[in-house]
């Protein structure tokens, strides 16, 4: 016998479980130091085993796993109140009290109940919180209305400013329009020395004179200035300076004669 | 087919509870020592074997009379060990502070058959589950390696190479404890 004869019959013994041929493997397992090792391991595998299998402890857990599943099967157990008026009673009312399967039925029916109900308001909840939100946040309609109301203002119009804060903002707003107009006017004026005056336009003025009259008609006529007390007086002041300041600078010849 | 088992499934179908205590009674034991040895925890083992026979009822009606009812209700044991160890690995709970426990406490006895048997429990403990599940399926329930293989859902061939390294592996760790066979011991059938 060889050492893989040797391993085959080990091999075979411990698969089947059948005692191996121990006089034909002494033979070999004296000559061969690794199988001699095999057959110990073995031998102490068998024995550790057989000692092992002995030694599950008993349990005994009949009840317990009988009482649970009649209670997964048929619901909820109920202990009765215990009696006293005789000891067959007492003992009786000890026993397990199982409610019927519909009640289980009903149960279940509330749980549905419960969950649907979850399943509508939380989102009906945020939904409505959602338009809470929306309410409580000035919409595109609520600002026109505002600016519409300043306007109204600037044009003279008599509707009061709805927020004292907007009214502030308004007149900022319009005095830096003119300011702007009064730096506007003063570019001009200071740009007609500039330009060269005896140009003739299609209509027979200066090109000078076609660029500024219809700015000036148009800001008179939508911005009717008073007194210089208001914000239109420093650019009623500049544009009179610059239109003054062309008639002294432009020869008299070349102004229109209409 | 074992006809009494299929007897009693049938009644239990039917809701006997006398049948169910008689199911329960026939197979506690071999299920108990299944879980017993893969999960080496004896409250983890009960409660174990609790959800086996649970989900056996449950499922009793898939049961087919025609084949042997004991490898059944095995697997389903297996396979409910198989996710206690890796509910267990997921916690991190280790069994080294009760091996460190366990060897401090028998470090000066001399091996005994006794010691023997706690001996390959403690190191089935280090062994890969896959290797436990396999030697105690063998070797406690002394099912077949193709029964195995049918349990386990995995070639013949793999379990018997899982075999073959959970006896090296509880081998090496007799050596390293210096427990050695003894002369006069008669050879046992395993």
């Amino acid at each position: 016998m060889n050492c893989l004869e040797f391993k085959t019959v080990l091999q075979s013994a411990i698969e089947t479980r059948q005692l191996p041929d121990e006089e034909g493997l002494v033979i070999h397992r004296r000559q061969c130091a690794a199988c001699q090792h095999d057959w110990n391991e073995y031998l102490l595998l068998a024995q550790a085993v057989a000692s092992w299998k002995e030694s599950i402890p008993e349990v005994d857990l009949t009840d317990s796993i009988v009482s649970r599943w009649l209670l997964e099967t048929t619901g909820p157990v109920q202990f009765a109140s215990p009696a006293s008026s005789s000891e067959e009673l007492a003992i009786a009312s000890t026993q397990h009290v199982v409610l019927a399967p519909d009640s289980r039925v009903f149960q279940r029916r509330s749980v549905d109940r419960i969950r649907a109900r979850q399943v509508f308001w939380i989102p009906g909840g945020l939904l409505l919180l959602f338009f809470l939100l929306i309410w409580r946040e000035p919409s595109s309609t609520e600002r026109s209305r505002l600016l519409t109301t300043a306007s109204n203002k600037t044009n003279g119009s008599t509707v009061e400013p709805p927020l004292p804060e907007l009214d502030s903002l308004l007149k900022d707003v319009e005095s830096g329009y003119w300011v702007l107009a009064n730096s506007a006017a003063s570019t001009v004026s200071g740009a007609a020395d500039l330009l060269p005056m005896r140009s003739v336009g299609m209509n027979g003025r200066p090109l000078f004179w076609s660029a500024l009259m219809p700015m000036s008609s148009g800001i008179e006529s939508t911005h009717p200035v008073e007194d210089d007390n208001k914000p239109s007086g420093p650019f009623r002041q500049g544009f009179s300076k610059a239109v003054d300041l062309l008639l002294e600078v432009v020869p008299a010849a070349d102004l229109p004669t209409s | 087919m074992n006809q009494d088992d299929a007897e009693v499934i049938g009644l239990c179908l039917q809701g006997d509870v006398d049948a169910m205590h008689q199911l329960v009674e026939r197979y506690q034991s071999a299920v108990f020592g299944l879980c017993l040895r893969i999960l080496g925890h004896r409250e983890d083992a009960e409660d174990t074997v609790q959800d086996v026979f649970l989900r056996t009822f449950r499922n009793l009606e898939k049961w087919d009379p025609m084949r042997p009812f004991k490898p059944w209700i095995l697997t389903i044991a297996a396979n409910r060990c198989r996710t206690a160890l890796e509910k267990r690995s997921r916690q991190a709970r280790t069994i080294d502070n009760s091996m460190d426990t366990f060897n401090s406490k028998h470090s000066n006895r001399t091996s005994d058959r006794t010691d023997l048997g706690e001996e390959l429990d403690l190191a089935l403990a280090r062994l890969r589950s896959d290797y436990r599940i396999c030697f105690v399926l063998f070797y406690q329930q002394e099912l077949s390696c193709a029964d195995i293989s049918q349990m386990l859902d995995c070639p013949v061939g793999t379990v018997k190479i899982w075999l073959h390294r959970a006896r090296k592996e509880l081998a090496e760790h007799f050596t390293r404890r210096g427990i050695v066979p003894e002369g006069h011991y008669e050879l046992p059938r395993i």
